[in-house]
This record gives C-alpha cells, structure tokens and sequence, in this order.
C-alpha cells in the first residue's frame, strides 16, 4: 500500500495536523494492512478510514496517523427493489447514490445535507438527518455491513450478527476498523418534490410544543432561529415542515440534480478567504432578511434533492463567508423538560458577548443514548459562530450548561470537546472504551478525536 | 459495442469501464483480482444496464492466461474491439533485472497484449471491421537510465500498433495509439512530477469520444507532444546530463 505524507485540516478550520494517507485503487490493500502491522508497534500504524473529509471535526485524520481514503470504493454492490435494499461500498457518495435511487422511486431515510458525503462518514459517526424523530439516526437504515481489521479480518456485522460490535462500529467514528460496504434499508418516496410550509415562531420557549405539532404531520422538520436580536424577540424564527408530494413527476429535476451531485465542497477550500465575511453588523442584517422569509407564513417546493441536500452551489459560500480562521459548529441534544433553563442560559451567555450568531436551529429528536452515538429524547439544537477568543468563552460556558441540563453534544461536530465532557454526558463512556480496548486491544485504528478524547 | 477491457479495475481502466458502460457498450472486463472485478461488474451492470462479463487474470503471453481471456470473451457473442490501459513498471527497473523479472515487464507491457490481439485478428480481418486501442507512455520516448525494460515494451508495443495499423489499413479496422503522459493514478501517488497529472476521467472523455476516429497516435495531455518532440531532439551531449 502506497502511502505519501499528508498535511489535513478539519472542515471548520480549527485543526491542521501532519500526517499519512493511502489512495488504495483495489482490495489488495487490505492484505497489505492484514500483513503490515503484525510486527510493528502500534503508534507506529495507525489508521484511520476517510470518507470525503467533510467532518468538521479531525475525525478521519489524526498526528502520524495513516488515513485510508475510501474514494475509489463508490460502487453498488447489489440491489433488491422489490426489498428495498442495496448493498454499496462505504465509499460512495450520497449523491450518487441518490441519482441511482430516484430513478427507482426509493430513497436513504436518514442523510446529512451534503451530497458530496459518502455512507462510511454516515455509519461511523451514526449521522441523522431532518426527520430523526421519525426515522431515528444511520444505525436504523443499516442492515449489515462488512467491516475489516487487519487482527480480525473481514467480519459481517448486523443486529443480530455480532449486534455488539455492530453498535461499536454504527457510532464507532471508524475506530473499529474499515467499513467495507453495507446493506442498507431504503424508503420509497411518492415523489421527487416536497412542499415546504414555514410556521413563524414568536417565542422560542414554545419551540417543543409547536415541534411536536409539525411532527405529526411532516415528513421533515427542523427550525431556524435569530439569535443575534436581544430582548424579547431573541430566537424568533419559523418552522420549516416538508412534505412529501404524492404523485409529482420522479425524475423530473434530473438536469439540477446531476449537476448538484458533482459539488466540489472540501475542508481545503473552505477556508480559502484570508478574512471572514461574517461579523455582527453583516450576520444581523442576514439574519434579519432571511428570518422575514417566514413571517408570512408561507408555503413553497422543493425538490427532493434539495429538501435533502440543501447546502450546494451558491449556498456553499455560507461556510467560506468563516474565512480561514474556520468557525464552531455546536449541536446538542436538550431534553424537552430543560429545553427552558438551557435557552435561558444561551441567552445570559449570548448577551455578555458581542459574538454574531450565523446560524441558530433546532429538531426534534426520539430514541434512547447508546454508547457514544448522538441520539436520544429531546430538542437537537445548533448553533454556528466565527471561531475566536470569545468563542472559545461562550463554548465552555456552554459545555457547563449543557451538563446541568443533562444534555449531550454531538461529538463528531465539536472540535474541541474534551474527555470530560464526553464522559459526563455519555453515561456510557466508559463502557463504549472497554468494548473497543477488548475488540482491539492494539488500539490500530486511532484520529485526533479519539485521542482527545482519550479513547 | 462488445469490449474487451483489459487492465479494468484502477486507474485509466476503471474510468474508461465506467466512461464505455455510460455509452452502453457490453464490457468484457480483464484485471488480476476477482473481487475488484465482481464489485466493478456489479456496478456497471445496475447503474448502466450494460452487459458485463469478468475475468479475472494477469495477461501474460503464456497460453493460460490468454486462453481464459478468450473462453471469458465466448460468452460476450462477436467481440468488436480490445482496449488495453494497462500498464506494470517498478522502481527497480535499473537495467540490472533478473530475466524472471525482465520478462514480466515484457510480458504484461507487449507480449501478452500482441498474444490477444493475434487471437482476435483473424475475425476482425474477416469481417473487415474493429478496433484495438493501445496505451504507450511518454517514459518510452526516449530511452533512460530509469525505467529501462518498461520503455523498451513501450516502444515495442507502438511497433506493433504501428504495424497492425498498416496492416489493416485497407479495412475498417481502427488501430489508435496513445501515448500518455502523467496520470493521477496509483502509479504516480506520492510522486514530485515536473508537470501536472491529469485525471483518469478526463482521459477517459478523450479516448471514448475518439473512438471512431483514425488516428494512428496521439498524445494525451496534448501539450506531452511537444515535450516528447523537445526530448527527441535534444542533442546527446545535454540528454545525456539529464536526471529524470
Ligand atoms: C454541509 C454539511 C452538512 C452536514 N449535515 C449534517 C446533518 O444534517 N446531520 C449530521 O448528522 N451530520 C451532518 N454533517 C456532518 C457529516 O455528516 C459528518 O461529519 C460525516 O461524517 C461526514 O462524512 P464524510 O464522508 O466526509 O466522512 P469523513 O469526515 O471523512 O469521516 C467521518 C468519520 O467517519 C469515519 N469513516 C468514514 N468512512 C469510513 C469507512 N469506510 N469505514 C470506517 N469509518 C469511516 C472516519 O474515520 C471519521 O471518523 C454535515 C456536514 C457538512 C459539511
């Protein structure tokens, strides 16, 4: 296996670090690594899968680490239609997933907004998307996979075939090993076209109740939020409720959807402005154009695709605005019962700062915590901000309260999360640690994440 | 078309396996590892409702590996062109090979290519029509310290295209030679190169929109024709003081 040194950096621009990486073209790699590491030290080897790199965290790079880019496993493997089931290589990219799916009427329930982002950076980290309270996170849409380790091999994994190790690697962020390929269950979809209702929400106190409204009656939801007002109307926004539309003509985007598939999105160039764009007069007079949007109560289509991936072409600018100085991507997940006391806390935090909140937003989520997989009852709320001294400030005031709120943070957002915090949100922590140190007692499979996070 | 790929699984051969199957010509696909091949064929198939068989060997002139190629291409029907982007080199190709490792750079660059197509000629002549599609490098322009074996099959590969291509020049038989410059592929991962690669995809646009056209040779990236034709007639006395 070819490796070549490498220098990385994390989508939100807070860590560069120096280390490996290998383009395998074919399956031999894998002998390569059975063979390679057996008579070496550990440190000395350390591997990591990744997947487009989009992470915003260090998750598929680490110091010395050698990162095994899965771009050239983007095939599909096998498919049932009449099952609604299809097996791919971890590699491939949601887009081009997607293109293949919709000319058979059926869809991946649970994906992130970006269609450059491939199924191996879905399971590992267990992603959600926009109906998590509907359809749960990755894990739920995974009917086996094939994972490898050059101590174990290739090992079928499923709920019922090593469901343990299975739960590891769903939510393992790659620290089990290289996913291979998986089987995934898929949905159909009446339509390419959804229609997009946006409910205006007054105070954001009531945000659960009206999320619970929606939720019986959208096929995706989520809010946004203007955090950069002080007063009463802190975080006035709306609710925007998807729909799918029964009897629209599949296919019919085609031309918009190819071409969207083909983004170039990637953490080199996000940061490729020397300054940022973003600062509080530009992000309030944003937020205040974008936030009028649903002050009317209006209605509007969207294509699947979009709905889906809504962060593609021009939109991608959003995150070049951050500069090269990078921004925070902070999401939590709050239970509903402290959903007050924690905005109240991000209101007191927010007012001591003159810091430009680009992006505030929540969903809703349903499900039980397990291991170190971001999931569980609650409101999951974001928030996005220009990196920086006050940042950093707000960041651990925020870790504080989320704490006493007995929230958790989604660890494969926040760059700077530390062990602790980690340990005292994921109750099973520690748990999650002596699975991994039992399955892989070499500890082969090592990022930047997991070492900071002491795992 | 019905096509035999050989050297399907990375690099220029994959993007042309994916290129071909987009303009829905059935595939006969040749590389050494199965489950590369399975995984390729798969995709093909359900993406481009193609027709695709696999086979895999490396070709070599000995008569196994040619013979399991040819059995492969009987259940493809009438076989209508052979392309081979396929290339073996290795770092220590100093000119102070071993004949076991001298003869498979021979093998895999020239003699096993010029076994195929001498089982696929005879058709093709009877029926006045088809097409082989050859790959050359610029390393083989003019010869080096480096790389030594690997460019002497090179050139004896364009020898070869070169007289195929006259043979057949009173037929519809279309021989194309290309002579490539740096990829993006594994054989250049990690290397420092003095001019800039170009992907396999945009090769593979290139190469698939010529396919009807007769050419005997060309270069790609175009712009290697003019540094090949500088390198050619560089006097001995500079050539010889070049390192690379
Ligand atoms: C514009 C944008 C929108 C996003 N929207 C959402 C969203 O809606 N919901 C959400 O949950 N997240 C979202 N994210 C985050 C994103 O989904 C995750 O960070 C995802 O992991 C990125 O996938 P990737 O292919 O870039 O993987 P990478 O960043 O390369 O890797 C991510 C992790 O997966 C592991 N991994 C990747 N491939 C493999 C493999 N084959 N085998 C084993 N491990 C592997 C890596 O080791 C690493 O730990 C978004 C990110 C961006 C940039």
């Amino acid at each position: 296996m070819q490796v070549q040194p490498r220098q990385f950096i994390s989508f939100d621009g807070s860590t560069r670090l120096k280390g490996f990486e290998s383009k395998p073209e074919n399956y031999r790699y894998l002998k390569d690594l059975s063979d390679a590491p057996k008579n070496v030290d550990a440190q000395q080897t350390a591997l990591i899968s990744r997947g487009a790199g989009l992470s915003y965290t260090a998750a598929s790079f680490g110091e010395d680490v050698c990162s095994i880019d899965h771009a050239q496993f983007d095939r599909i493997l096998s498919f049932d239609k009449e099952n609604k089931c299809i097996e791919v290589e971890a590699g491939i990219s949601l887009g081009k997933l997607y293109d293949f799916l919709i000319e058979h009427g059926l869809f991946l329930a649970t994906q992130p907004g970006h269609p450059r982002i491939t199924v191996g950076g879905c399971v590992a980290p267990d992603i959600h998307g926009k109906n998590q309270f509907m359809d749960g996170t990755c894990i739920n849409q995974v009917e086996s996979l094939k994972l490898f380790h050059p101590s174990h091999g290739i090992i079928e994994l499923s709920p019922e075939q090593n469901p343990e190790l299975f739960r590891l690697t769903c939510g393992g962020y790659g620290l089990t090993g290289n996913i291979i390929s998986c089987k995934l269950k898929l949905k159909s979809i009446p339509s390419d076209m959804a229609n997009v209702t946006l409910r205006p929400i007054a105070c954001i106190e009531d945000l659960p109740k009206m999320l619970r409204e929606s939720a019986d009656k959208a096929d995706f939801i989520f809010s946004w939020h203007d955090f950069n007002i002080r007063g009463k109307d802190f975080g006035k926004g709306f609710i925007q409720e998807g729909r799918f539309i029964a009897n629209a003509s599949i296919g019919e985007k085609t031309s918009i959807r190819k071409k969207a598939a083909e983004q170039s999105l990637n953490a080199e160039t996000r940061g490729s402005l020397p300054f940022p764009i973003f600062n509080s007069i530009s992000v309030a007079a944003m937020n205040a154009l974008y936030g009028a949007k649903g002050n009317s109560g209006s209605s509007f289509q969207l294509s699947l695709f979009d709905s889906i991936f809504p962060i593609q072409n021009v939109k991608e600018l959003y995150f070049k605005f951050f500069g090269a100085a990078g921004f925070h991507e902070y999401q939590a997940i709050i239970p509903e019962s402290n959903f007050g006391q924690y905005i109240e806390g991000v209101r007191h935090a927010l007012q001591k700062r003159n810091l430009p909140i680009t992006l505030a937003s929540a969903k809703l989520f349903a499900g039980k915590q397990d291991l170190l997989r971001f999931t569980g009852d609650g409101i999951c709320f974001a928030m996005n901000f220009p990196r920086g001294q006050e940042a950093d400030e707000l960041m651990k005031e925020l870790d504080r309260l989320l704490v006493n709120c007995k929230g958790a943070p989604n660890i494969i957002k926040d760059s700077r999360l530390s062990k602790e915090i980690v340990a005292a949100t994921y109750p099973e922590y520690e748990h999650f640690r002596t699975l991994l140190h039992q399955f892989d007692p070499k500890r082969i499979y090592r990022s930047e994440l997991s070492e900071r996070l002491g795992l | 078309m019905n096509l035999i790929l050989v050297g399907a699984s990375a690099g220029l051969g994959r993007a042309l396996a994916e290129r071909l199957a987009r303009e829905k010509h059935n595939l006969l696909l040749i590389a050494g590892d199965e489950a590369d091949l399975k995984a390729l064929a798969a995709d093909l198939n359900l993406r481009h409702s193609i027709k695709t068989e696999t086979c895999a060997v490396r070709l070599q002139s000995d008569e196994e590996s040619v013979q399991r190629i040819i059995t492969s291409a009987a259940a493809m029907g009438q076989i209508d062109g052979i392309l081979f982007p396929l290339g073996y080199s290795r770092t220590d190709d100093d000119g102070m090979l071993g004949a076991i490792d001298a003869n498979r750079i021979i093998n895999s660059n020239m003699a096993g290519i010029i076994a195929l197509c001498a089982h696929f000629l005879p058709a093709m002549l009877s029926r006045g029509e088809g097409l082989f599609v050859f790959f050359g490098s610029v390393a083989a322009e003019r010869g080096r310290s480096s790389n030594i074996v690997y460019a002497a099959a090179k050139r004896g590969l364009q020898s070869f295209a070169e007289s195929l291509r006259h043979k057949c020049a009173a037929t519809n038989i279309n021989v194309q030679f290309y002579q490539l410059g740096y990829l993006n592929t594994a054989q250049t991962f990690g290397k420092k190169l003095p001019f800039p690669a170009a992907e396999p995809k945009d090769a593979a646009d290139v190469i698939v929109k010529n396919l009807n056209k007769r050419f005997g040779l060309q270069y790609y990236p175009w712009f290697w024709r003019f540094i090949c034709l500088g390198l050619r007639y560089t006097p001995w006395m500079v050539f010889k003081k070049l390192k690379f």
